[in-house]
């Protein structure tokens, strides 16, 4: 069974013969300016880019603008050394390790720090384990109900046992990261269900929305494409703005929720202050394995 | 226990009336009054002193007793839709008369109108915020697909509304749709919806009668803020053995009855089943060879008059909606009822209920290949015994009293996941719950110009073990509350115990022969909540009690109305006025989870509310040309802390304006025309400020914070329908009749929502999507038969 998610949805919408989606102009009020830190990095060797920008109204249907002039610095707290991020001019701030150089290893933690405007916003992450990726596999499928032929793709792995896993899962189309709402695809432990109090399903493999979720229903690989599935591990708050962002981004139908704001691990120091930043700082490690289709 | 409560009421009212207590010997006049044609107890039909306003109505069970100075009298017994009797009643005894009543049949004959000055039981009666429609009249309304469906049809009554078409429930009054008390044959119906919402549960074949219950509450009902639909199942023919049934674009419907023994015992069995999937299945292939998507219910009855003192009913509904294709999805309600009327005098009259209602669901995933499942059932049962008294005192009182406990086995999610060798138990504790109510009421006339009805309703909860009780520290507004400390109970032990006393009260000041002026005030309190945070409530919603970290819902609510009646009662028109506070309203924080998860109440926040409004409503009853125009005014708001700035906002189903016109038209013998039309201001949605770019991914995201800070457009609709009866064959009891109709006549493309998402082709750009669940004119034809 493919694409499980995507077939309930279709039986769902089967009672809504006449339903119908029709896009429309609306006019928004436009709201202050609020400062956004996208902060994922990881502790490859590899340069590490923390971008900045501010919100902007929502229909602008450009890429954000970019905060130029902010300090930008990530302090391992284990180890006590400090990672400037270079202002790079157009909102992305960069740390460029020497050879073989990381920002740490499993178990450190990290304080990011920006200062912007005469303020400082800062944001907590711990570099938690990843899971290793065991293999991928593919099967051509034709002549499905809701999906276009071609090749679909399952990535293998199982949660690490012992304590509570996050996990976000990457897929790389052609090295093109697959950015659908959608197929926004994060775990706890081997499946969605964060349930501290239940007993956890601690040490599952991953379940299979988790692993199928690398494919592009509407674009499904073809002979000759590369699949890179990349896990990264990350903390609780990451987990939860992951979930909250695609339930935000693919909220609608008769049972939509009231739309409501993502949460942030970014503070203002002064808790007070009008000036409150949004976004998510996140340090991972990743596991990754590559496919081609052939 | 009864005895106590006589003692009391000998005591309260014996002495404030003592002209009864010396005057003349009295006599009791009582009996139930019957359809002729079928033997159907018949509801709130007036029996009542000619030329006078002494008099009472028959309950639920067509019994009615009154009890008057021993005379010569003639009693009118009258009923809109049957023609009225008269009889002349020599009262030196105690009287048994039962009266059966022919209807008049409208669309046949001229109804031979007794004259009488009184006006309607819509202005005489005490009760106000009530609406009755009788089954013929919602037959009549053109119908979606042609389906003639009751909570559709009493959308279009003043008060009532919904969040929009296809959505599950109503809303009352400003009121959520979980506030809403809604009784099968007495036993609560906790899903009202198949289809997600397009069609309600209730087959319109098996319904006998229909009262929604707004405002002025009686101290009977118990258990819900803001309104009770009494729904009746339809008793069998206890004449002769009938058959009605039909085909319809969605159902097809049979419905048989016939009596067991003549005048005495009878039963009614009614299905209904729809068909898409029998329709679709040469077209599907592949995966979906094997899917399933159909819904049915069954509704029976079975009714027994052992003796003049005592009837058994017993009343079942089962319905169910599935869905499947690779995975299984279905849900449904299930019910059954029990009754037994007792007469333990000509004025003491008794109904003992018990019922079983149970609302489930079972989502499921299963691959065998990849040796994965994922099973989630959910379930909410109850039980309930109710003993019922009415005490026909005399001619000025009536008093009913009784007790109803309800015992509620809660299991939220009972959830399986297995991935390869893996399997694990994510279920959640069920919870227990033991609601408990007592009351007393008095209806009391005063003089021939009053009508009073007052009493008290005291309601007792407790949230019982086993189970455990979660604690939870403090945190800001709109942040999840941190679990501190849990206790374990064990079973039976009270974990947390909430009581309150709910006083109802009722006034009808008579102003004229045609006009009243009638006012309540009722105080209801609701101890069990629906968790959800839809638009519409969706079948996976989850209903939890009351429990030391969720206070009980409570609500006062005080309703002042005008009644009058124009050209012999052709036209009623009425115009309400309403103020609704409400404490307890649930809502959620931010981003809450509320599926599965243990934890849910440190997600959940409570707030205040209020609704008020107008209502006016004309209704022409008589004639050819029949129909209401119903027109309502209305506001209801909402304000917890951490939402909206902690201000006040509006509720999602809120609707300023909402007027709907319905007619039918009588052009002969053979062709019926009806048109529906309704036009409602457009609910609030909450909409995005600014954007929010992160990962290449854009949030919306809304800098102050508001809720519902937007309206969506109108909403208009206007629907036609045509019945033709065919020719009935002389001498053959074979009747039949089409219904031709067209919904969303003009093809409006009526928005339902209005959500944000990213452009397909284009990933930094974002689009405005208007949702519409009905996007095109719907025609539909359904045949019909009886015999």
């Amino acid at each position: 069974m493919k694409n499980s998610t995507k077939l309930l949805l279709l039986l769902f919408s089967l009672p809504w013969l006449w339903a119908c989606e029709d896009v429309v102009q609306i006019d928004l009020q436009e709201g202050k300016a609020q400062l956004v830190v996208d902060g994922f990095v990881n502790n490859n060797p590899t340069p590490q880019t923390i971008r900045l920008t501010l919100t902007a109204p929502y229909f602008l249907n450009a890429p954000a603008p970019g905060v130029r002039g902010a300090e930008v610095r990530v302090t391992n707290q284990t180890t006590g050394r400090t990672y400037s991020f270079a202002d790079l001019n157009n909102g992305n701030y960069v740390w460029a390790p020497r050879t073989m150089e990381t920002m740490g290893v499993i178990g450190d933690r990290f304080m990011l720090s920006v200062r912007y405007q005469n303020e400082e916003f800062t944001a907590e992450s711990r570099l938690n384990r990843t899971t290793p990726i065991d293999s991928i596999t593919y099967k051509l499928e034709e002549n499905q109900v809701g999906q276009e032929d071609g090749y679909y793709a399952q990535f293998w792995g199982t949660d690490q046992l012992g304590a509570q896993d996050f996990y976000w899962i990457k897929a790389f189309k052609n090295n093109r990261f697959i950015d659908k709402p959608s197929l926004l695809n994060y775990a706890s432990n081997g499946t969605r269900n964060y349930n501290p109090t239940a007993q956890s399903t601690d040490g599952f493999p991953f379940i299979a929305p988790i692993r199928e979720d690398v494919t592009d229903s509407d674009t499904p690989y073809k002979l000759g494409d590369s699949l890179r599935v990349e896990i990264w591990s990350i903390g609780f708050d990451t987990y939860e703005f992951l979930q909250q962002a695609q339930n935000q981004m693919t909220n609608g139908g008769l049972f939509a929720r009231p739309p409501e704001n993502v949460r942030t691990n970014i503070r203002n120091r002064n808790p007070s202050s009008a000036n409150q930043a949004l976004g998510c700082f996140s340090v991972s490690t990743v596991s990754r394995m590559e496919k081609l289709i052939k | 226990m009864k005895k106590i409560f006589l003692l009391l009421l000998v005591a309260l009212w014996g002495r404030a009336m003592p002209i009864y207590a010396q005057t003349t010997e009295k006599r009791t006049l009582s009996g139930f009054v019957k359809d002729a044609k079928n033997g159907e107890a018949l509801i709130g039909v007036n029996v009542y002193v000619k030329g006078t306003t002494t008099g009472t109505t028959t309950n639920e069970y067509g019994f009615y007793s009154l009890t008057l100075p021993s005379e010569t009298y003639e009693i009118v017994i009258s009923s809109v839709g049957y023609v009225n009797q008269i009889k002349q009643i020599s009262l030196t005894t105690n009287q048994k008369m039962d009266v059966e009543l022919v209807n008049s049949d409208t669309q046949l004959n001229e109804v031979e109108v007794v004259a009488e000055e009184d006006a309607d039981i819509n202005v005489k009666s005490i009760e106000m915020s009530t609406l009755k429609v009788d089954i013929k009249t919602i037959q009549r309304i053109p119908a979606f697909l042609g389906e003639v469906d009751i909570i559709r049809s009493i959308q279009l009554l003043p008060g009532v509304s919904t969040v929009g078409e296809g959505a599950t429930g109503f809303n009352v009054r400003g009121g959520g749709i979980d506030q809403n008390l809604v009784l099968l044959d007495e036993a609560p119906v906790y899903n009202s919806a198949h289809l997600f919402g397009f069609f309600s549960v209730f087959n319109p074949d098996a319904v006998k009668d229909v009262k929604l219950i707004k405002g002025g509450i009686p101290a009977v009902y118990g258990g819900r803020l803001s309104s009770l639909l009494d729904v009746r199942m339809k008793e069998g023919n206890s004449k002769r053995f009938s058959v009605s049934g039909g085909v319809g674009a969605i159902f097809s419907r049979l419905l048989i009855e016939a009596p067991i023994i003549k005048d005495k015992a009878s039963f009614m069995i009614a299905a209904r089943r729809s068909y898409i999937d029998v329709l679709a299945k040469p077209f599907l292939s592949g995966d979906l060879k094997d899917s399933k998507f159909n819904f049915y219910d069954l509704t029976a009855k079975f009714n027994w008059q052992i003796n003049p003192k005592n009837t058994v009913y017993l009343s079942g509904y089962f319905g169910r909606d599935v869905f499947g294709a690779g995975f299984a999805f279905n849900w449904g309600n299930a019910t059954t009822t029990l009754r037994w009327n007792h007469l333990f005098s000509d004025r003491l009259f008794m109904n003992l209920t018990t019922y079983y209602s149970n609302y489930d669901y079972l989502l499921g995933f299963r691959d065998e290949v990849q040796n994965s499942r994922f099973d989630w059932k959910s379930e909410i049962i109850n039980y309930s015994v109710k003993p019922d008294f009415t005490y026909f005192l005399n001619a000025k009182n009536t008093i009913k009293f009784g007790v109803q406990t309800i015992l509620y086995d809660f299991r939220p999610g009972n959830a399986v996941v297995q991935s390869g060798t893996q399997v694990n138990n994510i279920s959640l504790d069920p919870k227990y719950a033991l609601e408990s109510g007592i009351y007393l009421d008095n209806e009391q006339k005063l003089g021939e110009k009053v009508v009073l009805q007052y009493g008290m309703r005291y309601s007792l909860f407790q949230y019982m073990g086993s189970g455990r009780a979660f604690t939870y520290g403090e945190a800001a507004p709109n942040v999840r509350r941190p679990l501190i400390d849990q206790t374990n109970f064990s079973q039976w032990e009270v974990i947390k115990q909430y009581g309150n006393l709910e006083p109802r009260f009722s006034v009808n000041y008579t102003l004229g022969a045609t006009s009243s002026l009638k006012a309540s005030y009722n105080r209801t309190a609701q101890y069990i909540h629906l968790v959800s945070n839809t638009s519409a409530s969706t079948p996976l919603d989850v209903w939890t009690p009351s429990t030391n970290n969720i206070r009980p819902q409570l609500a006062d609510q005080v309703a002042l109305g005008y009644f009058r009646n124009f050209k012999d009662n052709t036209y009623e028109t009425s115009v309400e006025v309403y103020y609704k506070d409400l404490q307890g309203q649930l809502d959620y924080i931010d981003n809450a989870d509320l599926l599965l998860n243990t934890l849910l109440e440190g997600d959940l926040v409570q707030g205040i509310g209020r609704a008020y409004g107008a209502e006016f409503y004309v209704k022409k009853a008589k004639g050819k040309f029949t129909g209401w125009v119903s027109y309502t005014l209305a506001k209801t708001e909402r304000k917890v802390t951490g939402i909206n700035r902690s201000e006040w906002f509006p509720n999602r189903f809120d609707r300023r304006h909402n007027l709907s016109v319905t007619m039918a038209y009588d052009v002969s013998k053979r062709w019926n025309f009806s048109a529906n039309f309704v036009l409602q201001s457009g609910t609030p949605i909450t909409f995005p400020t600014n954007r929010v770019e992160v990962q290449g991914y854009v949030l919306p995201h809304n800098t102050d914070e508001s809720r519902n800070n937007f309206r969506i457009p109108a909403y208009h609709r206007l629907d036609l329908s045509a019945t033709h009866y065919n020719k009935k064959k002389e001498g053959r009891r074979f009747e039949s009749y089409w219904v031709f109709s067209i919904y969303n006549v003009y093809n409006r493309r009526n928005p339902f929502a209005i959500y944000f998402r990213r452009n397909a082709d284009v990933a930094i750009n974002t689009e405005a999507v208007r949702f519409s669940v009905i996007g095109s004119f719907i025609p539909a034809v359904s045949y019909n038969f009886k015999f």
